[in-house]
């Protein structure tokens, strides 16, 4: 009880939606990581985890440095949620202790497992949603994971797998801005079971080149890019809601597999293949297919065969999602 | 090219074949591989059951599609080798080549 009434009376001073009264270990962390920025005060920082609930995914993080916890906090502050028992993807980020001989690093670990050392401080958020896909797994084990965006449009899902560079995350952006849904970006969800998506609104992942695109057709992307991902150089990080608040779905059958792949300049054109071929082509861009084995196969043989299946030449984004707006609406359900 | 059997062996039995539109997806739950296989090669994987020959499943193949039956002994001869390079046929009973009754000369058959 004295949890819950020194709850409530952070939440009374930071302004936090009184709701979040029945919170009461994470209302403390969470009203501390908003105080953080406001007044950054050493004294004031918590090592708490963070919690957050991002679709059917469950994610802690813990980390003392505010920097680490703001910058994930400003993506996910929608998502949190009341801490109970163990998250199914616990991220943990920590300094290298310092050293003359080399540079100190973050130490990613998640679920206990050093994923990622990076040294830039400003690389550390897209590798902690990396790490979070790298646990989806094992923590979703009843799940086929797909390296796919999916949104939704009146109930019916469609798929955008590919690998990266084919347009996924632009044409996703483009999809949310004119009033669609947004499943997932990076990982796509189906359940093997039920044959259904699952949603998973990680934040959107922008290559810098993308944001001029998003840019020129008026999207709501305010922010520049600011996270390092390697070799794929400087992204920016979208929560869903920054595009278009409470565009997140709560997911579906799929009803068509759309087969991005981007060339500047091109005319946009959707092209028809065989349902085998589709399945080959999810076959080879499925992260834990080897998990699922013969669940995992027949899942996907009763996706293409539920759904319809084309390749889709990306060009001009406004008139690629004309294209793909069309060829949804037109399509027989 | 190795000349094939002449008669195959049968399909393994634990493969799972998924159909999609005359093509199918195969898994193979000994090898956790997965093979597309297009309509002609899924009809000659199905009419591996041991006991056709080479000839037959040629000659039902010129049945179904429009093909003379020297182009469907090559089609069914390489498609053979690749369930026998993949292991999809069970592994074969080496006295099958033998049997007497199964060897049907091509001239016979026209």
């Amino acid at each position: 009880m004295t949890t819950r009434s020194s709850a409530a009376a952070q939440t009374i001073r930071s302004g936090i939606d009184p709701c979040n009264d029945a919170i009461p270990t994470l209302q403390l962390s969470a009203t501390s990581t908003l105080d953080s920025c406001v007044a950054p005060k050493k004294s004031s920082v918590t090592t708490d985890p963070l919690r957050y609930r991002i679709g059917v995914v469950d994610v802690a993080l813990s980390s003392k440095h505010r920097r680490v916890r703001r910058e994930f906090d400003e993506l996910y502050f929608r998502n949190r949620v009341p801490w109970e028992g163990e998250a199914a993807v616990h991220v943990e980020v920590q300094r290298t202790p310092f050293s003359f001989r080399s540079r100190r690093r973050f130490e990613i670990r998640v679920n206990g497992v050093l994923q990622f050392l990076p040294a830039d401080p400003a690389a550390v958020a897209p590798h902690i949603e990396w790490g979070v896909g790298l646990e989806l797994p094992r923590a979703l084990p009843h799940c086929l994971q797909l390296h796919s965006a999916a949104v939704e449009l009146g109930g019916r899902v469609v798929l955008f797998p590919g690998q990266a560079g084919s347009g996924k995350s632009t044409l996703t952006l483009g999809m949310i801005s004119r009033g669609w849904s947004y499943l997932s970006d990076e990982f796509a969800l189906i359940d093997v079971a039920s044959n259904t998506t699952l949603p998973y609104p990680r934040a959107i992942c922008l290559k810098e080149p993308s944001f001029a695109v998003a840019h020129s057709i008026g999207l709501q992307a305010p922010r520049r890019p600011a996270y390092s991902k390697g070799h794929k150089g400087m992204v920016g990080l979208i929560s869903p809601d920054e595009v278009r608040d409470g565009c997140c779905s709560l997911g579906g059958r799929v009803s068509h597999v759309l087969f991005p792949t981007y060339i500047a300049g091109a005319k946009p054109i959707v092209a028809s293949m065989s349902r085998a071929d589709a399945a080959m082509a999810l076959h080879s861009v499925c992260f834990n297919l080897w998990e699922q084995r013969a669940d995992g196969v027949a899942a996907i043989a009763n996706l293409v065969r539920e759904a319809q299946c084309a390749r889709l030449i990306c060009g001009d984004l406004r008139a690629t999602c004309d294209l793909v707006e069309k060829t949804i609406r037109e399509s027989t359900p | 090219m190795q000349s094939p059997p002449l008669r195959p062996a049968p399909r393994r039995a634990d493969l799972i074949l998924h159909e999609l539109d005359g093509e199918a997806l195969l898994y193979d739950p000994m090898k956790g591989d997965t093979h597309r296989v297009n309509e002609t090669a899924f009809f000659i994987l199905h009419e591996c059951d041991g006991v056709r020959s080479t000839m037959t499943i040629a000659k039902s193949l010129t049945e179904r599609y429009d093909v003379d039956l020297s182009t469907a002994e090559f089609h069914v001869a390489t498609i053979l080798a690749k369930f026998d390079r993949f292991g999809l046929l069970s592994p074969s009973d080496p006295t099958a080549e033998c049997n007497p009754t199964e060897i049907i000369s091509p001239a016979s058959e026209r």
